[in-house]
Parts: C-alpha cells; structure tokens; sequence
C-alpha cells in the first residue's frame, strides 16, 4: 500500500480539459502516473492527453463525457472498465459556478451546479471508494473551494456546494482512515487560473492568489500525510477562526458588500455582464474557478 | 429601525398563504399545524397521501383554513415544477415556503445504497434549490415573503456516519445565509433552522442509533419538541436571523465545534457515531423525515 504519486500510480482526473485539473495531469504525469483524463470537450482532451503521452512516456487515455447529466458517472465507469483502467487515484475536479444573486440565475443554472459539483463527485467518489476499499488502498481528492468556510452573498449556490463537498470529505476521511483509502479536500483562495473560452479575464485587484501548481502539491501532499483538507492560498486559518467569532450577520454584509463591489475579489473573475447571461460561452465562466 | 419593522406588513398572519414541504409528519407536520392555527391558507405536500389527508382535513377543521395538498416525490426531476404548476393551478401565490421535506440515510457512506444517498442529495439539495427559484421572484416583486429552510445541526460540522446528510445540510446553511443577504431589505427572509435531536420524528428515533450508551444519553437530553423547533424557526424568522440552532446545549455544541482542531474533532466523532455492529437494526437505518 503507497499513497506515494509516481510511476504505478493511476489517476483519473474530471474537469481535466483546463484549470486546476489541467495542472492535475500535468503534474501527475511529469511524476510518472498513468492517466484516465475527462471532461465534456474531446478536442481539447486529445490535445493535452497526446502532449502528456509524448513528453513523458506515460499511459493517458481520455473519455468524453457530461458528468452533470444523470447517467454521467456510471458511463465514466464503464468506459474506464472497458479501456481497463483501474484507477489508484480519483480526482474530482470538474465543477462549475456562476457568479451573481439567485434571483437572477435560472433555476437550471442552479441545478447544473448541483448536478456536478455535488451529485456527480458525491456519485463518482462511491463507485471508486467501493473498488478501493475492496483493494485496501486508494486516494481521492475531491476539489473544494475556500468558499466553503462562509456563506457568500452572490455566489450562494456554489459556494453551498463547496461546503458540501468539505464536509462531505472530511467526514469521508474518517470514515476510511482505518480502511487504507485516504480522501482530501482541497480548498484553493483565489487561483490564478487560465481561464475557459467566453470568459472576462478578473481586475488585478486583491490579486492574492495562488498558482494552479501550488495548489495540486499541496493536495498530493495532504495525500502523503493523509490530512483531510488543505487550504493553498486561502485566507489563514487564523483569520477563518476570527471570521468565525463575528457575529453571523455581520460576516453575511461583510462577504455579501466584498462580493458585490468586486466580484474579483473572491473569484478571480468579473462578474458576467447583463447581456452574456444568456451567452452559452459563459456559461462555464468560472468552472472550478475555486473561489 | 423600528420604524421600519412597524411598517412591515405581518408575514404570518391569517390569509396569507404558506406552503409546507413534507407536512404528512415529523417537524413538517408541525409546521403546518402551527400556520394553520395563526389562520394561513396552506399548501401540504408530502407521499403518504392518507396521512396528509388526515392532517390537512383536521387544521382545515380545527382553524377554518384552506389548505391543498399535492402528493408528491421530491426526488424526482421535475417535481418541483410539477408542484409549481399545482399552487398556480390552485390560484395562490405562497407568501412563506417552508421546506421541510428532508430524507436522511445514515451509516457509513461506502456501506449504503447509492441510490438512497443520491436520492437524499436530490430531496435535501436539488428540490430546495429548485424550490426556493420557483417561488422567491413572485415574493421578491411583492416586496414580501418568507423562506424557513429545515436543517440541522448536523450540518454546523463534518459528521462521519452522516458524511452525506451532513454535507447537504452544510448545502442548506451556507445557502440559506447567502441567500438572506441577497434578499434583505427587499421585504422576503430567510433562515435556516437546524435542529439537533428531535422527539416525535421518525428521524430522531433513528437518529439516536449510536452504538454508544453514553452518546444516547447525552442526544436524549438534548431532544427538543418539535414544536419547539417550528416555534424557533418562525420567531427567527420575524427576528430576520439567517439561522437559528434551537436549544441551548445544541448552540454550545455548534459554538465550541469550530474550535477543537478538525482531526481531533473528525476522528472523535467518528468513533462516538461509529454504527453497531451488523445485527444491531440501529447500526445503518435510513429513510425520510
């Protein structure tokens, strides 16, 4: 049993066409694991799969496939069944969020927030976690957000489904400490991340961010020292804690006021301009922008 | 201040119009029979259709209410616009939306049924959401409404052994707060209300499964009415708190829960929570409240 990344290791990673998950595999891939790369976009895939596979000499194949639709997560199986690729590490990357109050979202836009950053990592982490479990050894990181530690006005809905996703793994980690398989959390600050097709690149304002490199090493590493979750460029632990003795209103207006006056402040990118609400471009804005 | 409040139009008062998610029992139950007796016109939803009858008939007696009811399964995609279409088919327009309906499975995660837990997702997650966007715009143009999410404790930290019925009411907290202050000054409230224990619920029977005696002992004596619980809810909510913990050691708990250092905190409650072992009918239950 090694939760030690390198050669022999097999990690799947989800939302892997850009982003943090892009970082993901590439990383992964320089450190010798083979690869079982997703997302919705082939094209793109294929690009960064045959890359990875010619600069380093590793297995990565990919599958293409919408992990927000309902039957998204048993078809990812059963792909990964039929290319027999076992994976040792899950990553549950992909997600989406969109920025600005719920009254103005559409209730499929919340929905599609639910759907693939709660149900399907809820989905996925369960048809793993059985096989590795039957193994005796395993990892699985599952991509959170610092939004999770505070309601934020204006980006209610992702960042409650970040909280989930924290407290859903914390409590996984102890659930599977004593059964070999080791589970994260990784809650990114701000990430300075490249940024989707459609998307308006943020204001250099509370340009406290973290690289995308940063926070992949310190999820591997919270694997090596199995610890539940890790936060790379968030707000200090110490300042969380003291937000946390304010009075709950006052933190509301003071989050709901930031989020509102510089929606880059959190978020790295600006708020969608009234006429591309509809634009289907901006639709993935800020996927696993990780707030 | 005061001022302000004084020229409020009262939320709860007879003629307005609530609708109740899972009323057929539990704290649902209890909901409804409290609005009804402050004169609401009520919407009931629930499965078990003959209980909901039951109740329905009995607060239309006792208090000379209206009150529909729509029988219906949460976890189904649609069913929210379904039930949507329902309370515009009835001709009312929901001044308070309380949803209440929640299921909860709890044992250890990768020992469960998948499709329970999704379905506890669906119902405690998805249909609130969806719920809440259905029915906050016309309270938003009214200048007036209420919005009481039933959560509970167990989503104020991680809880092994309720991994997923804790994080979807980790969900309900962090979206009900976000959304009160969305919406605040704009005449529509929001809270949250997050019971610990509660007796008379189908779902603090099982709540109480522990493995551990002294554990029973100490959620026993924190068990609240559930009545207590529809009365915290509905006094935060005219109160205009974002969140509410009835019960005063359940508030220490919450309070003291975000200072003990998370593996320390994360590794005890695994253990206090463990399930018995296989044979135990208390060790894995599941179900919807």
């Amino acid at each position: 049993m090694t939760h030690c990344i390198g050669p022999g290791t097999r990690a799947l990673v989800t939302g892997a066409s850009w982003g943090i998950g892009e970082t993901f595999a590439q990383i992964l891939a320089a450190r010798g694991a083979d690869l079982l790369l997703v997302a919705r976009n082939e094209d793109r895939l294929r690009t960064l799969a045959d890359a990875l596979a010619e600069r380093y000499g590793v297995r990565v194949e990919i599958v293409a496939v919408d992990l927000g639709a309902p039957d998204g997560p048993r078809r990812l199986v059963e792909a990964a069944d039929a290319l027999g690729f076992e994976p040792t590490l899950l990553v549950n990357n992909a997600g989406i969020g969109v920025l600005g109050p719920f009254a103005e979202l559409s209730v499929e836009q919340a929905r599609e927030m639910v759907r693939l950053n709660v149900l399907a990592l809820a989905d996925l982490t369960y048809r793993f976690l059985e096989r590795m479990q039957a193994r005796g050894s395993g990892a699985i990181v599952n991509v959170g957000s610092a939004a999770a530690f505070q309601p934020l006005p204006n980006y209610g809905v992702y960042a409650a489904t970040k909280a989930f996703v924290t407290s859903f793994t914390a409590a996984l980690w102890a659930e599977c400490r004593e059964r070999g398989v080791r589970v994260v959390a990784v809650c990114p600050g701000a990430v300075d991340a490249s940024e989707p097709a459609g998307a308006t690149p943020g204001r250099r304002r509370f340009r406290r961010r973290v690289s995308r490199e940063r926070v992949v090493k310190a999820a591997l590493d919270a694997v090596a020292r199995n610890r539940p979750v890790v936060v790379p460029g968030g707000p200090p632990a110490v300042a969380r804690m003291a937000l946390g003795l304010l009075p709950r209103q006052s933190r509301l207006r003071f989050t709901g006021l930031l989020l509102r006056r510089y929606p880059t402040a959190l978020t790295g990118m600006r708020r969608r301009a009234p006429e591309a609400q509809t634009a289907p471009a901006v639709r993935s804005a800020a996927i696993s922008s990780g707030v | 201040m005061s001022t302000q409040r004084d020229r409020e139009e009262p939320l709860l008062a007879a003629g307005r119009v609530a609708l109740v998610t899972g009323a057929s029992s539990g704290i649902g139950e209890a909901f409804a029979r409290e609005l009804g007796a402050r004169g609401m016109q009520l919407i009931l939803t629930g499965r078990d259709e003959g209980r909901l009858a039951q109740i329905a008939d009995e607060i239309a007696a006792t208090n000379h209410v209206r009150v529909e009811r729509v029988v219906i399964d949460l976890t189904q995609t649609d069913a929210p616009e379904q039930l949507k279409a329902a309370v515009d088919g009835f001709g009312l327009v929901p001044d308070l939306l309380v949803n209440n309906a929640g299921a909860a499975f709890i044992g250890t995660f990768a020992e469960l049924p998948l499709d329970g837990q999704l379905g506890t997702i669906r119902l405690n997650v998805e249909a609130l959401v969806t719920l809440t966007g259905l029915f906050l715009p016309a309270m938003l143009e009214r200048g007036r409404g209420g919005i009481v999410n039933t959560s509970s404790a167990a989503g104020l930290q991680p809880l092994p052994h309720y991994a997923i019925y804790g994080a979807t009411k980790a969900f309900v907290n962090s979206f009900s707060q976000a959304l009160w202050a969305e919406v605040r000054g704009r005449g529509v409230k929001v809270v949250a209300v997050c019971p610990g224990p509660v007796s008379e619920t189908r779902f603090g029977q099982r709540a109480g499964g522990s493995s551990r005696t002294a554990l029973k002992g100490m959620t026993k004596s924190r068990e609240l009415s559930r009545e207590a619980v529809v009365d915290a809810a509905l006094k935060g909510l005219e109160r205009g708190d974002p969140l509410v913990v009835p019960g005063l050691a359940n508030r220490l708990i919450a309070g003291v829960a975000g200072l003990v250092p998370r593996r320390l905190q994360l590794i005890a409650t695994e253990r206090a929570f463990r399930p018995a072992p296989a044979g135990d009918s208390n060790g894995r239950a599941g179900g919807r409240a």
